[in-house]
C-alpha cells in the first residue's frame, strides 16, 4: 500500500507527433497526490490539466513515464486499465451533455449495472448518490432532459459517485453555473469528501473556490508542473501565478495592499472569512463573530 | 428621450403542450446609445431570453422592443429589417466552438460581410481592420480549432465587427474561459465601448465583469430587481445573495465588517479603495487609543 492516491513518475505526453501540430502536452511531470484530501489543479487553457486528468484513470497512457494508482502502475499486472477506471471516477467538463438514458434512475444506474452489481445494490447506490448531490428521490423517475442545467450536472456527477470510486476526479465541476450553483456543487463535493474520506481531485479556474475548498494545489503551465504545495504556499506566489496567466483570490490584493501600507496583518489570508476575523481582531480588539 | 434599445411592458412565456412557463414579466428598460450595461441574474432568471428577444430569435407575447429605430418585437418583421437588425446588433454566445463556421480565421471573419453582399475589396479592408482591432492579425490564416478559447471569442467578435455593428450583446461570452481568456475578452469589450462608442449589453454572472460596466441591471424571476450604477447595485449585498448572486470579495469584506458594527460603506467595488478605507480607519483607531 502506498500513502499516495495517484503518483506521476516522469510522465510525458505529446499530441500530433511528426505533424506541424506537434505539442508537448505533458513534459516530465512527477508528483504524488495525497490520499484523503481535496487537491486542486490549476493552470491556463492548454496547460496540460485535462491530459493529466485523463491519465489518472487510464483513459490516456503516457508516452514516457508511469502513472500509479495507490502504488500500482496503470496497465501493469497488478492494475489493469479496466480496474483503474473503476477505482478512479472521472467527471468530465459539462458532464450533463453525456446523459442519455430515459430516466434519471437508469442514467445513474448505468455504471453500477456495467460493473455487474445486483439489483438491490444498484438501487441503494443510486439513492445514496442522488442524496450526495443534494437532489430528492423524486427526480429519479423523471427524464434527465426535463431537468434544469444545474440539476443535470448533479445527476451526471451522481452517476460517477454511484460507482463508489476510491478516487474522484472532476474537471471544472462548476463551469457555467451561477454563484449559488457553484457554492452548492462545491459544498456537495466538500461534504462528500468529509463524510467518505474519498480522495478528491478538482480542476478549477476559480481561485476563490480553490482557496475555500482545496487543501493542496498543483499548478500546471505549458505541460510542466510549476508548483505542488499547500493552498497557502501556492497563493503566496502571486507574481509567479500571474506570469503564467493565473490569479490569486480577489481578497488577496486587498490584504497585500494593507501590508504594504504598514498594517500588521497576517499575510496568508485567502478567503473573506479569514480576512474578516483578522481585521476584527485588529480593528476591534477581538472577534465579534456572530 | 428613447434610448438605443427601448423595451416596454415586455412579457414572454415558453409554451409546450403541457405547460407554460413565464420567463419575463413586464420588463421596462431604456438603454442609451454608447452605454455599457451589464445584465446579471442566476441561471434561469430570464437574462438569456431577453437577449434572444432583442435579436428577434424569439417574439414577445406582450410589449414592444425597439432597437435603433427597428421594431424588433413585430412578428411580421420583414426579411430586410431582420437582416438589418443582425447587421446592427452582433451577438456573442457562451461556447466559442459553436459560433465559428470557417476553417480559416480570416474566412470566418469575412462570412458576415459576404452575406451582406459587400464587394470583395471592401470585405478585405473590413476583415483586416477587424483582425487588427481584436489583436489577432497574426492568426489570420490559422485554423480556428487551434486557437485558445479567448482567441476564438475574439475571432467571433471580429466577425461581427466586420459588419460594422452599432451594438453588441454578449451572452455569457466569458463563462467557458480561463482567467486570462476572460481578461482578454473583457479588454476587447471595453475597447469597443470606450473607443468606438458601441453600445454593449453584457450578460454575465461574474461580478468583477459587471463592476466594469456603467450600469448594472439585475434580473430575477423574469423581472428587473435592481438597476443602477455598479456601486448602487453592489451595495445591496443581502438582496443579491438572496437571489443566488454574489458580490466581489472586497465588497463582501466591507459589508461583513459593517455588519459587525464598523463604520464602512457598502458598494465599494475597487480593491485599492477598500484597502484605503480599512487603513484610514485603522490609523484613526490606533491614534485614539494612544
Amino acid at each position: 500500500m502506498s500513502e499516495y492516491a495517484i503518483s506521476f513518475r516522469d510522465v510525458s505526453y505529446v499530441y500530433g507527433e511528426g505533424t506541424p501540430f506537434f505539442k508537448k502536452a505533458l513534459d516530465h511531470v512527477s508528483f504524488d497526490i495525497k490520499e484523503g484530501i481535496i487537491t486542486g489543479i490549476i493552470g491556463h487553457t492548454g496547460s496540460g490539466k485535462s491530459t493529466l486528468l485523463q491519465m489518472m484513470n487510464g483513459l490516456l497512457s503516457p508516452h514516457k513515464g508511469q502513472v500509479l494508482v495507490k502504488g500500482n502502475a496503470i496497465g501493469s499486472k497488478a492494475l489493469s486499465k479496466r480496474d483503474a477506471a473503476f477505482q478512479v471516477g472521472l467527471v468530465f467538463q459539462y458532464p450533463e451533455y453525456q446523459l442519455f438514458e430515459e430516466t434519471v434512475f437508469k442514467d445513474i444506474a448505468y455504471g453500477p449495472k456495467n460493473k455487474g452489481l445486483g439489483e438491490d445494490e444498484i438501487k441503494e447506490r443510486v439513492k445514496e448518490a442522488i442524496r450526495f448531490v443534494g437532489l430528492s428521490e423524486d427526480v429519479l423517475e423523471k427524464s434527465p432532459f426535463e431537468l434544469s442545467g444545474g440539476q443535470k450536472r448533479r445527476v451526471a456527477i451522481a452517476g460517477v459517485l454511484a460507482m463508489r470510486p476510491e478516487i474522484l476526479v472532476l474537471d471544472e465541476p462548476a463551469a457555467g453555473l451561477d454563484p449559488r450553483g457553484r457554492t452548492e456543487i462545491f459544498g456537495n463535493i466538500y461534504n462528500y469528501q468529509k463524510r467518505t474520506g474519498t480522495t478528491v481531485i478538482i480542476v478549477s479556474h476559480s481561485m476563490e473556490d480553490m482557496a475555500r475548498y482545496a487543501e493542496e494545489l498543483a499548478v500546471m503551465s505549458d505541460g510542466k508542473l510549476m508548483m505542488h504545495d499547500t493552498v497557502r504556499k501556492v497563493f503566496s506566489q502571486r507574481d509567479l501565478l500571474e506570469s503564467i496567466g493565473l490569479d490569486v483570490p480577489g481578497i488577496t490584493p486587498v490584504i497585500e495592499r494593507l501590508r504594504a501600507l504598514g498594517m500588521p496583518i497576517k499575510e496568508d489570508i485567502f478567503t473573506v472569512e479569514e480576512a474578516r476575523e483578522e481585521l476584527l481582531r485588529l480593528l476591534k480588539g477581538g472577534s465579534t463573530h456572530a | 428621450m428613447a434610448g438605443y434599445i427601448s423595451i416596454r411592458n415586455l412579457s414572454f412565456s415558453y409554451k409546450d403542450d403541457q405547460k407554460e412557463q413565464q420567463a419575463l414579466k413586464n420588463i421596462n428598460l431604456e438603454i442609451e446609445k454608447g452605454s455599457f450595461v451589464a445584465v446579471l441574474g442566476h441561471n434561469g432568471s430570464g437574462k438569456s431570453t431577453l437577449a434572444k428577444l432583442l435579436s428577434a430569435i424569439l417574439v414577445p407575447d406582450e410589449g414592444e422592443i425597439v432597437v435603433g429605430g427597428l421594431k424588433v418585437s413585430d412578428p411580421e418583421l420583414s426579411e430586410e429589417d431582420l437582416l438589418e437588425l443582425h447587421r446592427r446588433v452582433g451577438m456573442v454566445f457562451q461556447n466559442p466552438d459553436n459560433q465559428l463556421v470557417a476553417t480559416v480565421v480570416e474566412e470566418d471573419v469575412a462570412f458576415g460581410p459576404e452575406n451582406l453582399g459587400i464587394e470583395p475589396k471592401e470585405i478585405r479592408r473590413r476583415v483586416d481592420e477587424a483582425l487588427a482591432l481584436m489583436g489577432i492579425s497574426e492568426y489570420a490564416r490559422h485554423a480556428p480549432s487551434k486557437l485558445s478559447g479567448g482567441q476564438k471569442q475574439r475571432v467571433a467578435i471580429a466577425g461581427l465587427m466586420a459588419m460594422l455593428p452599432e451594438c453588441m450583446i454578449f451572452d455569457e461570452a466569458t463563462a467557458m474561459l480561463d482567467p486570462s481568456g476572460r481578461k482578454e475578452v473583457m479588454a476587447t469589450v471595453l475597447k469597443l465601448n470606450k473607443e468606438l462608442g458601441i453600445t454593449v449589453l453584457h450578460i454575465t454572472h461574474n461580478m468583477e465583469e459587471a463592476a466594469m460596466a456603467d450600469r448594472v441591471v439585475v434580473i430575477d424571476d423574469g423581472q428587473v430587481l435592481l438597476d443602477g450604477t455598479p456601486e448602487q447595485v453592489f451595495s445591496k449585498v443581502q438582496t443579491l445573495q438572496a437571489v443566488g448572486l454574489d458580490v466581489m470579495q472586497c465588497t463582501e469584506l466591507l459589508h461583513e465588517l459593517a455588519c459587525c458594527g464598523l463604520p464602512f460603506p457598502e458598494g465599494v467595488i475597487d480593491e485599492e479603495q477598500c484597502a484605503r478605507l480599512i487603513y484610514e480607519y485603522y490609523m484613526k483607531t490606533v491614534k485614539d487609543k494612544k
